[in-house]
């Protein structure tokens, strides 16, 4: 399990690699410190986060409720590595969740994630 | 979190523990051993826990049994049911001789009135799962007739006309004791709760775990008695649509490559998803937001 | 896996040259893409994703854009070898989730 755990995160680093190797010159790795808007655009994106089809938080438009509201993540998740886990993979933390392995399942890619979880701490 | 990691280190001593019983206890029982009655009792007692208010018979409408709000909308809407024009036109095509002067009712048991709580059946001639749509089409080309396409369309009206001819009878699906009719059984359960997609879904995801809650717009509807008012017409959809249909699009919505209508899964998931509505009432047609 | 994060942000750091790929190199990736679509098929779980982008490499690959090709045949296997890893582990894993 954790074997393939490394494996699909060596092949997704590897993709970004090359995804990065042929993308244009200049890849933001760290995406800590953009502006929450960025994260809101892709956390909001139904092709992308889509996280309005279950969770409700300041800017969403319906009344979503397969899982908790999100507020107050700054006091409720102080430690960033536990976002980005739960993004990652929340199948990791509570095997029957519902909550889509955004990393793991390459719907989101690393700065995605990181533009999602500055845009959380906004919250 | 830590509590679940510590959870989780609990429950794996408990593991550790039943199975060093097992051994020392010789017979312990296989635990996957497929015992559909009891499947069934379980899966209607959870539901019946997680929705006390709601009649058992009520899970036969969906979404609106575990809404309210949705209740009266739906209440307005059925004033004029959007599926008239079906089942007029299902009425019709089902009394319509086939060029060879038979018809439907020569195909199915009481010709083809209220029979719809006894699909899908297990056919232990073919050995496999015969569901009432894809009976309707063995029946077409019988009689040298083509096969309707099975998600829309005039398919969607004469099961219509057959599901209202079988209002309010119970679902009454038997696995026959068979080997084949288990295993059949138990391809549907597997289907139904395995992950499949990128998004990490399984069937149970969204109409067990998520039950009742809100998806966007969407209320889920609860697993049991999930095919009970089928066919649908969805407003969304703007049109009628079969069991096919649906499973087709949820599949999609799972970021998964939906099965041919038809393919084998999909026959043993709606065998096993009827087997668990035993007892809840056939309400077809159905409408939907 | 900390080391692979490690390496993986210091080789994005460094501005890397970009390498062309060439025809060859989108053939080969577009073959590995199939073999672990199909292995995902054989196990009756293609993902929609997987099947798009491939589809998108091969439409790239006639109109000449290996590099493209290659991005898009890359995503598709990676896809597809998740799916693979998914329907391994749900082998098991679904008789978690029924309700007893
Ligand atoms: C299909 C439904 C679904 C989607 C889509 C979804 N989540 Fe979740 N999320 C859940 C559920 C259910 C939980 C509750 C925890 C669990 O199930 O393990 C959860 C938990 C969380 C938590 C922990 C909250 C807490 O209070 O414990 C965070 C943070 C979170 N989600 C963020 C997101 C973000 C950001 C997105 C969009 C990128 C997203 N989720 C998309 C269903 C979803
Ligand atoms: C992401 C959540 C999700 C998943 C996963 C999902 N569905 Fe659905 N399903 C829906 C939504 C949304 C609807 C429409 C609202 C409703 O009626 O529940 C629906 C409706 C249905 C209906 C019709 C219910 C009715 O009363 O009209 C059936 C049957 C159904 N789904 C079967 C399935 C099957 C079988 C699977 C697995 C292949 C599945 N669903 C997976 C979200 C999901």
């Amino acid at each position: 399990m954790t074997k393939a755990v490394t494996r699909a995160i060596f092949h997704g680093g590897i993709a970004a690699v090359l995804l990065a190797l042929l993308g244009t010159a200049s890849v933001q790795v760290f995406a800590q410190g953009t502006a929450p808007s960025a994260g809101q655009a892709v956390a909001f994106d139904r092709t992308k986060g889509n996280c309005l089809a279950c969770h409700t938080m300041r800017g969403s438009d319906v009344p979503s409720n397969v899982g908790p509201e999100l507020n107050d993540m700054k006091a409720r998740f102080p430690d960033r590595a536990d976002l980005i886990a739960i993004l990652q993979n929340e199948e990791a933390r509570n095997p029957q969740t519902i909550m889509p392995s955004f990393g793991r399942n390459l719907i989101l890619d690393h700065q995605e994630i990181e533009q999602i979880v500055d845009f959380l701490y906004s919250l | 979190m830590p509590n679940r990691r510590i959870r989780a280190r609990a429950s794996l001593r408990v593991a550790v523990l039943a199975a060093a019983v097992a051994v020392l206890g010789g017979a312990a029982p296989a635990p996957d051993k497929t015992d559909p009655l009891a499947d069934q009792k379980a899966f209607q007692a959870s539901f019946g826990e997680r929705f006390p208010q709601v009649p058992f018979a009520d899970f036969a409408n969906g979404p609106y049994a575990v809404s309210a709000p949705m209740r009266k909308q739906w209440e307005d809407i059925m004033q004029f049911p959007p599926y008239d024009f079906a089942l007029d036109e299902g009425k019709t095509a089902f009394e319509t001789p086939f060029a060879n002067g038979k018809s439907y009712a020569d195909c199915f048991a009481n010709k083809g009135i209220g029979v719809r709580q006894d699909f899908p059946y297990f056919d232990t001639k073919t050995g496999e799962v015969a569901t009432l749509d894809g009976t309707i089409n063995r029946c077409r080309e019988a009689n040298g007739e083509k096969p309707l396409p099975y998600q829309v369309g005039l398919m969607a009206s004469i099961t219509a006309y057959m599901a209202e001819t079988s209002r309010d009878k119970p679902f009454d699906i038997k696995i026959p004791d068979d080997p084949r009719a288990r295993a059949a059984y138990e391809d549907g359960k597997e289907y139904f709760y395995t992950r499949r997609g990128q998004l990490n879904f399984s069937c149970a995801s969204c109409h067990v775990g998520a039950a009742g809650q809100r998806l966007r717009g969407d209320i889920l509807a609860p697993a049991i008695g999930i095919l009970a008012a089928f066919p649908i017409y969805r407003s969304d959809w703007g049109s009628m649509g079969t069991i096919d249909r649906r499973f087709t699009s949820c599949s999609a919505q799972m970021r998964s490559e939906p099965l041919p209508p038809q393919d084998k899964s999909y026959r043993d998931l709606e065998y096993f998803l009827s087997y668990m509505s035993n007892g809840v009432p056939i309400s077809g047609p159905g409408t939907r937001p | 896996m900390t080391r692979v994060a490690l390496a993986f942000m210091l080789l994005c750091s460094v501005p890397i040259a970009a390498h062309a790929a060439d025809k060859s190199e989108a053939e080969s990736a577009i073959a590995g893409a199939v073999k672990a679509e199909d292995a995902a098929g054989k196990l009756g779980n293609r993902w929609i994703p997987a099947e798009a982008s491939l589809k998108a490499a091969k439409a790239a690959f006639t109109s000449g854009s290996w590099d493209a090709a290659v991005a898009e045949a890359t995503r598709a296997r990676l896809l597809a070898e998740r799916a693979v890893e998914q329907s391994n582990e749900q082998k098991t894993a679904w008789r978690d989730a029924v309700i007893r």
